[in-house]
């Protein structure tokens, strides 16, 4: 198993390693100005500095990105029970949904601002809007494709509507549920971010602003790295989620 | 038990079933063999009430269920085993939708059966052999006194089928459910059943009702006596005129 795991991951890892080396030589051989892109060791030396300041608007960010992530998750699986329970309304408000999609979220911002003014509602529904769409989709996608046959002997033995959705399709549902979430936890981050520039007190998005607007590049970069952890943090958790709740599945196969 | 009164189902111009008549009695093993597109899924479809017939009735003990459902237990032809459900979870769902869990009744009917290893295991840790067994085994318990079974045993190789077969017959023997029951195999058909239905094509209907004179508990030795290849030889002559 740690065997597996070394053999898989040292490609990766000796390819960041690369890509982090070329960059270091490259500011060092052609003098780039440090405003202009920090080599890694300036950013490295920046962030043991900055950490400690930093901390708030880590946790202001983090909690932000949680609390918008679950609302979403919330209304994305509401939205795809009824649209799936309701053929006539999804017929109706499908569309919709996805041209709601293709408006983009930083467009969409400072009008939220606008009409709640600074304080967490308009953030939370930006967070709201990039999450909820992978996991609606996902989640009707998993409800519509439940094996046939198993709609059948449900059917057949009696099953109810009600008793379909919770013995079957929601349980079926639940491997492709799990692709939805792992989108939408990346996306609450940068959500997240975004909409921190906005106007906040905190937060790694005002952090970034303000780093950036003084010209200090490697507090910039300090930022982003932080931001990509996060997201990464999220991606992991939902996997060891899935994990847990499809343990069932056999590895390899998908029925 | 179950009667089918007359009953007929045609699906756009194409008439399926014609006048289907038929009865199961209490505890009794009855057969339905026909060529394939003969209608007898269409039949159990009725039966089941997912469809409704365009003409005649169905009653179970006296009580009339054409088109609805809830009524009988089915055993489908692939085990359709919830996969994220362990045996145990899968036998009780039929129970689960008719309101009651019986966990110990369950036990007992899967130690009885040779299932008692694998209790808790998933699906796709069993063999094709056993997730039939599993699938019999969640129709036995679940409430319901009828059972449907739909070519049960067609997936399976010739081998495991015998076994099943025997196997089947172990566990039905002991128990009081009346089995009707879906094959194209005359052989399986002669050896599990009290009566066999013999099926037309195009459109179904009754060409003979067939009363099966062997005694039970029956074994292997049946499948080679003279008795059962002639009663094999006049099914195959009913068949084909």
């Amino acid at each position: 198993m740690k065997t597996s795991l070394l053999k898989k991951t040292w490609r990766p890892f000796l390819a960041i390693l690369l890509f982090i080396g070329i960059w270091e030589v490259a500011t060092r051989l052609f003098s780039i100005e440090e405003w202009l892109l920090p080599a890694p060791s300036d950013i490295v030396v920046e962030a043991k500095s900055v950490i400690p300041t930093f901390l708030p608007h880590l946790q202001s960010t983090v909690t932000l990105s949680v609390s918008g992530f679950l609302i979403g998750t919330t209304v994305g699986l509401g939205v795809a029970t009824i649209l799936h329970l309701m053929p006539r309304v999804r017929e109706t408000f499908f569309p919709f949904i996805i041209i709601s999609q293709n408006m983009p979220i930083i467009v969409l911002a400072p009008l939220l601002v606008i009409w709640f003014g600074f304080n967490a509602l308009p953030k939370l529904i930006i967070i709201t809007l990039a999450c909820f769409f992978p996991i609606a989709v996902s989640a009707l996608g998993g409800f519509t494709q439940t094996n046939r046959e198993l709609v059948h002997y449900m059917k057949m033995m009696g099953a109810n509507k009600a008793q379909l959705f919770w013995k079957l399709e929601l349980p079926h549902a639940v491997p492709s549920i799990f692709s939805g979430l792992k989108i939408a936890g990346t996306y609450s981050v940068m959500a997240a971010v975004v909409s921190e520039w906005l106007g906040a007190q905190k937060g790694i998005g005002v952090f970034m602003t303000l780093a950036a607007s003084s010209y200090r590049t490697s507090r910039v970069f300090v930022a982003i790295i932080v931001a990509m952890i996060i997201s990464l943090a999220f991606y992991g958790l939902i996997l060891l989620l899935e994990k847990f709740f499809i343990r069932w599945q056999q590895k390899g196969e998908n029925n | 038990m179950l009667e089918l009164r007359h009953v007929s189902k045609s699906f756009g111009q194409k008439q399926v079933l014609q006048k289907i008549s038929l009865h199961v009695a209490n505890g009794e093993f009855v057969s339905v063999i026909g060529p394939s597109g003969s209608g007898k899924s269409t039949m159990f479809s009725l039966i089941g009430g997912l469809l409704e017939p365009d003409a005649g009735e169905i009653y179970l003990s006296g009580e009339n269920i054409t088109n609805k459902r809830g009524f009988i237990s089915y055993m489908p032809q692939q085990a359709s085993l919830f996969p994220w459900r362990t045996i145990m979870e899968n036998v009780l769902v039929g129970q689960e939708l008719q309101g009651k869990k019986d966990y110990e009744r369950a036990k007992t009917m899967l130690e009885r059966a040779g299932l008692g290893d694998v209790i808790h295991a998933y699906p796709h840790e069993l063999s094709g052999g056993m997730k039939q067994r599993v699938a019999f085994i969640r129709a036995l318990l679940s409430p319901q006194s009828l059972m449907l079974l739909d070519e049960p045993f067609s997936a399976l190789d010739e081998f495991t089928r015998t076994d099943m077969q025997k196997w089947l017959l172990s566990i039905w023997e002991d128990d009081e459910q009346s089995i009707l029951f879906i094959t194209h195999n005359i052989d399986e058909a002669l050896f599990l059943s009290d009566k066999i239905i013999i099926l037309s094509v195009n459109p179904a209907e009754i060409k003979e009702v067939i009363e099966v004179p062997f005694k039970r508990p029956r074994d292997e030795e049946l499948l080679l006596s003279e008795e059962f290849l002639q009663w094999k030889r006049r099914i195959m002559e009913v068949i084909q005129f």
